[in-house]
């Protein structure tokens, strides 16, 4: 598969060894996006490969709920395989990674738990509608293993796959001398089974003529568009429109997932996004230093997660707005623990709207504890990250690593240079760092208003703050400038749209892609950059719904 | 249909005359049955000490690993009195001066260099030294040593433990590129896992749970399906599936050994179970009390033969801890604080006591004629030499253990001349009894081991 990301990033560490930092740090990644859409010649469209994803630790569990029912308490996250960044996302990982031996020992611990309690008389009527007449009983195990291998596999089973696990059912019950209990290894085999815990979009050609085309099947395309809008698998009413047929074209997409979207479950698809795109999951283990923040505690983290969620959510559903309003909102969701480190009045109940003071220094999305405190250090700012961080992720910018064997020191705040950022001089007039520093620093000076949990202050060591800066040639004030800039730079929405997709494919988007990605892209902008139209566009796009085969040529190292 | 079992497994239990769905053979409707299969004791003396036929108790490997790098200057101790070219007495001091108490049990490796090219500051060397080669995509090229060696002696319960302190998800334990075996972090669940249900002492008798071969049916429906699936998935796919069976395999591998009498060995007993959990206090990590834990369950892991390879990554690479009472995160103060960097050096001597307390909780189990330690070769060691520039040469190592003889302890060797750290990697490998004639690709390859430091 060829990886845009890769081929850059290859040119650039040829660069680095050359010349350290110098010339590294050059803005935008891919002109995916021409200022003038139609400017550069469309490539043909040539879809990407096809193969398996793996389940996250969520949808796991919310494909284990959709088949069982609410009420089984389901397995620990922490006892499950974790889910595994690549090149910056967890759902970039589920197409890259596979399960450690640990994940199988988990796997198989969680499916037992979940196969006895499912068994209990009460609960188990709803998935075992025959009478057993006796401990082994082929027909009636095969009758209820076959509706929940459909439900789990997000498909039907094959003739040998029901028969293969309605025979370990039936052993089971006669070794056990129980229905029931054998029927217990019959669920727990589909559940620890890799067409359970990967998802098979495979795609089939739609034309024999032309067996390097591929298309996913509506089984398969159902399971695509639930999992990215929904983080759940498919359900009833989607595994019909596809067996009727009407996943076959845009229209019946479209319908679907305007569909979807409207039912509450797209609430989970749009937090999962945010928290893959934000990298939310560094705040579950933050460090802070307790003993100078006294509001620092571990659930300051998880709570703040919460509101930068909510935030787009809100935005996203129950205000139906430009999600570039996301860098200016006023409006956020806090608990008590952040409306303190605010300095508001704590709404009546955790997560209760509040509106920030117009005349305060915080709004939007670089105001939040979520985005300044783990793009910080235990005690410190650092402008660097939290630079790196809005280049990266809002704007798409090509961060390198650091460069290796470059002294990073900087010097110790003295009465010249009291504040971090004044020590941080010393970056910008070395050549060698230079390039990236001023890049990286400029852009998060713009936060050293902001400690490193995300209180605002004005003075540092007694010096007083300077959050002035600028930002590809435009100078702004203070964290609300930035802000002004990220909203109105036609990068941000750009961003946004890459990250969404990459999200919903699980990968970096490939060349031959770019044509379709700037046609997903106008349509979001032109409605006004309504993040439900983008999550539409996307699975209706040709790049989401077609594919090409994978390689079938072994890697060797 | 080789190339799908990889490591073995399966001639392994065909070995053990566990072949597929044998054992359900001998259970029967209703009837709690307890099968009978070859013990390991089978293959000791009466003393349960050795192997009988004169061949030694197992050798084992580890890698206790933390993240940031050092300060070479204060790492390395002085030269002592040269007793061979480039190798030297030596006395703990400086950042090693906690090793002080089992400084005998251990040999110091400096002046090597990981030749790998130094794209990502805390990632390139552990792929240098582990992987034998650069990142590419970001990852390792290859299975990582660890698992390299837990190919050929890794025949137990468990293949290898990841474990580490620092709670996370990532080790450089790798399977294949971007194929992370996790750590546990949690002593609890680590217990659990090997010490909980199933497990039995030396010489408990124990009635097999049917259960245990109905549990080794089941996986053996899910290897079927996992081969059936490989046939219609690309090679990338395929190899990610690959190593999805070998894991159902060695999990079928596990539930057998439960169900055989486990091996004669004098040192095992079922540990102290540990605390539920280590909360942070006041925003700082119990890391000794956790390391403690951690350490005297996978010594007891070894103890018992549950497991002869380990990776026991204490804390990662960037980690941003608060260690001690230090203002700072550790990553940050390797970077900003101004020379000599008094608090990173207190927070790498932490780190070292913690080492040595996994050298002294090996060296009090008695093996034999010897220890838990003698017949074990742990690796120390980081992600960078000076933290500050990530610098590869002057790799900080230290190894405890003489792998059953095959390891020079008590001695500094120091290279004049930069030389490949891979050296040090092929010596480890041969020392634990794997057969390896080279080590690394590209730059970093090489035929030679580490002569000075073997015996």
């Amino acid at each position: 598969m060829r990886r845009l990301r890769t081929e850059a990033r290859t040119t650039l560490v040829s660069l680095l060894a050359l010349s350290g930092c110098l010339g590294a740090c050059l803005g935008a990644e891919e002109p995916f996006y021409p200022p003038q859409p139609g400017e550069l010649t469309p490539r043909t469209f040539e879809p990407a490969p096809s193969g398996l994803r793996r389940l996250t630790r969520s949808q796991y569990l919310a494909s284990v709920r959709a088949t069982f029912g609410d009420a089984i308490v389901l397995p620990r996250l922490a006892n499950l395989e974790p889910d595994t960044p690549v090149e910056g996302l967890l759902a970039s990982g589920t197409t890259v990674t596979t399960i450690s031996p640990r994940g199988v020992e988990q796997y198989e611990s969680a499916a037992y738990d979940i196969a006895e309690q499912v068994m209990e008389p009460g609960v188990r009527e709803a998935l075992v509608t025959c009478a057993p007449v006796a401990p082994r009983d082929t027909a009636c195990a095969s009758t209820s293993l076959g509706p929940i291998g459909r439900s789990l596999f997000r498909r039907d089973l094959t003739a040998e796959e029901l028969a293969e696990v309605t025979e370990v059912a039936a052993h089971a019950g006669e070794t056990l001398g129980d229905f029931y209990d054998g029927l217990e290894f019959g669920i727990a085999t589909l559940l620890q089974s890799p067409s359970f815990l990967f998802r098979e979009e495979l795609g089939s050609p739609s034309d024999p003529a032309d067996p390097e085309h591929l298309r996913y099947g509506g089984h398969e395309l159902a399971g695509r568009m639930a999992y990215f809008l929904w983080n759940a698998p498919p359900d009833a009413l989607l595994l019909d429109a596809a067996d009727e047929g009407l996943l076959e074209d845009d229209e019946g997409v479209r319908a679907e997932a305007v569909r979807m979207l409207a039912d509450p479950r797209a609430r989970d698809g749009v937090r999962v996004f945010v928290e893959d795109w934000l990298a939310l999951r560094e705040l579950d283990r933050m460090v802070k230093d307790p003993t100078v923040f006294v509001h620092a505690s571990p659930d300051v983290g998880p709570a703040a997660r919460e509101e930068t969620v909510r935030v787009f959510t809100n935005l996203v559903f129950d205000e139906e707005a430009d999600i570039r309003t996301v860098m200016s909102s006023r409006v956020t969701f806090l608990d008590r623990r952040l409306a303190a480190i605010y300095e508001v009045r704590a709404p009546r109940e955790d997560f209760g709207r509040v509106e920030l003071p117009a005349d305060g220094p915080r709004r939007g999305l670089l105001g939040q504890v979520g985005v300044l405190a783990p793009n910080a250090h235990p005690t410190a700012t650092s402008p660097t990250r939290r630079g790196a961080f809005l280049r990266e992720r809002l704007l798409c910018d090509r961060v390198p690593q650091p460069p290796a064997n470059v002294d990073t020191a900087i010097p110790e705040p003295s009465p010249d240079a009291r504040t971090l950022r004044e020590r941080l001089v010393a970056h910008q007039e070395v050549a060698a760092c230079a390039s990236c520093h001023v890049f990286l620093d400029n852009a998060g000076f713009g936060l050293e208003g902001f400690d490193s949990l995300g209180r605002t202050r004005t003075v540092e060591n007694g010096a007083p703050i300077d959050a002035h800066g600028e930002i590809d040639g435009v100078a702004y004030d203070d964290a609300i400038g930035l802000a002004d800039f990220v909203e109105h730079s036609p990068r941000f929405p750009q961003c946004l749209a890459t990250h969404a997709y990459r999200v919903a494919v699980g990968r970096h988007e490939t060349e031959g892609e770019a044509g379709e990605l700037r046609r997903i892209y106008t349509r979001f902008a032109n409605g006004g950059y309504l993040f439900r139209d983008l999550m539409v566009e996307i699975v209706v796009s040709r790049a989401f719904r077609e594919a090409s085969p994978p390689s079938d040529e072994e890697v060797t190292p | 249909m080789t190339k799908r079992t990889p490591t073995g497994v399966a001639q392994k239990l065909e070995k053990l005359g566990l072949g597929r769905r044998t054992l359900l053979r001998g259970v029967l409707a209703g009837t709690t049955v307890a099968v009978g299969l070859p013990a390991l004791d089978l293959f000791l003396n009466e003393s349960g000490t050795a192997y009988a036929g004169g061949v030694g108790l197992p050798t084992r490997f580890g890698i206790f690993f933390f993240g940031n790098g050092v300060i070479p200057s204060v790492w390395n101790p002085p030269l002592g009195r040269s007793i061979a070219p480039d190798t030297y007495e030596w006395e703990a001091r400086g950042m090693l001066e906690p090793l002080a108490d089992v400084k005998s049990l251990c040999s110091v490796v400096s002046g090597t260099k990981v030749l790998t090219t130094n794209t990502n500051p805390h990632l390139s060397g552990p792929a240098g030294l582990f992987a034998g080669a650069d990142l590419v995509d970001g990852t390792f090229v290859d299975k990582s040593i660890d698992q390299r060696i837990a190919d050929e002696i890794g025949d137990t319960r468990f293949r290898s433990l990841q474990v580490g302190v620092q709670p996370s998800d990532f080790c450089h334990s790798m399977t294949g590129p971007a194929m992370v075996n996790p750590p546990e972090t949690n002593p609890f669940a680590l217990y659990e896992r090997i010490f909980g249900a199933g497990f039995r002492l030396p010489g408990e008798v124990g009635m097999v749970d049917p259960r245990l071969g109905l549990r080794r049916s089941v996986l053996d429906a899910v290897s079927d399906q996992t081969t059936r699936l490989q046939r219609r998935v690309g090679a990338a796919d395929r190899a990610r599936l690959d190593q999805h069976f070998t894991g159902i395999r060695e999990l079928e591998l596990q539930l057998a050994r439960l169900e055989e009498d486990p091996p004669m060995l004098d040192a095992c007993a079922r540990p102290v179970m540990p605390e539920a959990d280590y909360p942070d206090i006041e925003g700082r990590p119990q890391l000794e009390l956790k390391n403690r834990a951690i350490c005297d369950l996978l010594v007891m892991a070894m103890a018992c033969d549950q497991t002869r390879v380990f990776y026991d990554m204490f804390s990662q690479s960037v980690n941003n801890m608060l260690f001690l009472d230090a203002v700072s995160g550790h990553h940050q103060l390797t970077h900003d604080e101004p020379d000599p960097q008094p608090e990173h050096e207190r927070i790498v001597r932490f780190i070292v006591s913690q080492f040595a307390y996994l050298v002294s909780a090996m060296q009090a189990v008695r093996e034999g004629d010897g220890t838990l330690l003698d017949h074990s070769a742990v690796l120390f060691t980081t992600d960078c030499s000076l933290s500050r520039t990530h610098a590869l040469d002057d790799y900080p190592m230290v190894i405890a253990g003489n792998a059953s003889g095959a390891l020079r302890t008590n001695v500094h060797y120091r290279s004049p001349s930069n030389e490949n750290a891979s050296k040090v990697a092929l010596t480890l490998m041969n020392a634990v009894g794997v057969t390896a004639a080279e080590y690394g690709f590209g730059e970093a390859h090489t035929r030679d081991s580490l002569g000075a430091i073997e015996t």
